[in-house]
């Protein structure tokens, strides 16, 4: 019982030691617990030695203006937020600039819209006329001038003269 | 906690309320502390003295999320060890991305004043001993829950309970990572430390 007290205070000591140097009184305790087993030397001096290199650690270099460094940095930070915050362009004026894009761009659209339209539009009548060139040709070459020679007499032929009453009643009355 | 307990969180009161002068009390008191956790995580000067800046300024601007009862160092090595952590996420991620890389052409840029502050340092006798070399690199090697609960375990202000915090596991948890840890590290500097080397230190 006695040894397992000792163990738990030893262990609570070796605890401390890591954090801390011990007082003389807590060295002597633990000097008590190592001489009743003396096994346990070359640990006793291991710990004692690495405990010792930890506490002797050297500070890491850093920059001497490391404070400055920051105040600074917090500076930056601190000017960054105020213009993040600070009111920009007035609404109506960021408003009346985007709706003056926006007509612009509109504008624009139109007129390109128009001259594609105009465009398409020319086209189709060049072709419509195009079209019928190509038939008016067509006549002019299957029909020959000498046609024409006739054409008053043919012209006649096509109007029907009206009923002759005076013929019909006659061929009527030879029946 | 009161706030006449704990200096630092009647500092951040302060720094609550805007005041720049006791933000640079803390910053002061604690840069050398939070740079060499945060150096010891990530290995890299440049990139934890970046990190370190970003820790304070956090600091600054959550400093109205801030409660008096959270004691402020447990606070800020959090802090600390979450930006570390992203850190080391974002290099896994992106690991041909440096920052070395992307200030290497700007002469003005504050690497530079970083990189001369190099030359002061340390006792070199300790510094550059082969011992202490030994040291860094077998804390180096350890996972980085059993280091971050070392280095934390040598700063008198935190308790186990704090750094359990930090770390975000249980007080067992933290002691076993801290006990592991050491044997780790007695292990690898097993002929320095028996041959009593470190006494000369």
């Amino acid at each position: 019982m006695n040894q397992e007290m000792n163990e738990s205070e030893y262990q609570r000591l070796r605890e401390q030691s890591w954090r801390r140097k011990l007082t003389a009184e807590e060295e002597l305790r633990l000097d008590d617990y190592w001489s009743a087993q003396p096994e346990g030397e070359s640990d006793r001096e291991a710990e004692a030695g690495l405990t010792h290199l930890l506490s002797q650690l050297p500070a890491a270099p850093m920059a001497s203006n490391f404070t400055a460094q920051v105040m600074r940095a917090l500076d930056c930070e601190v000017d960054a937020e105020a213009r993040k915050n600070q009111p920009g362009v007035p609404f109506w004026r960021s408003f009346n600039r985007r709706a003056a894009r926006i007509a612009w761009a509109t504008l624009a659209a139109t007129c390109v819209l128009l001259a594609y339209a105009s465009f398409q539009y020319r086209q189709i009548r060049r072709a419509e006329l195009a079209e019928s060139v190509a038939k008016i040709s067509t006549v002019a070459v299957t029909v020959r001038p000498e046609v024409f020679e006739d054409f008053e007499a043919i012209r006649r032929l096509s109007q029907i003269p009206a009923d002759d009453s005076e013929l019909l009643a006659a061929l009527r009355s030879n029946n | 906690m009161s706030t006449e307990l704990d200096p630092d969180a009647a500092l951040m009161l302060r720094v609550k309320r805007g005041d720049r002068d006791a933000f640079t009390a803390l910053v002061e008191k604690y840069k050398q502390p939070v740079f060499n956790l945060i150096y010891r995580t990530i290995s890299d000067p440049t990139e934890a003295e970046d990190i370190a800046q970003h820790v304070f300024l956090q600091v600054f601007k959550s400093a109205h999320r801030y409660e008096v009862s959270a004691k402020f160092s447990t606070w800020l090595y959090t802090i600390a060890r979450n930006l570390s952590l992203n850190e080391i996420r974002r290099r896994s991620r992106h690991p041909a991305e440096s920052l070395d890389a992307t200030f290497a052409d700007n002469e003005e840029q504050p690497i530079h004043q970083i990189e001369d502050a190099k030359t002061f340092s340390p006792p070199d006798a300790f510094l550059h001993s082969e011992l202490e070399q030994k040291i860094e690199q077998a804390l180096a090697a350890l996972p980085e829950k059993q280091r971050t609960a070392i280095l934390l375990c040598r700063n008198d202000e935190l308790s186990y309970e704090d750094i359990s915090e930090i770390l975000g596991c249980s007080l067992s948890a933290t002691k076993s990572l801290i006990h592991r840890g050491r044997e780790t590290l007695k292990q690898k500097l097993k002929p320095y430390l028996r041959t009593g080397a470190w006494r000369e230190k």
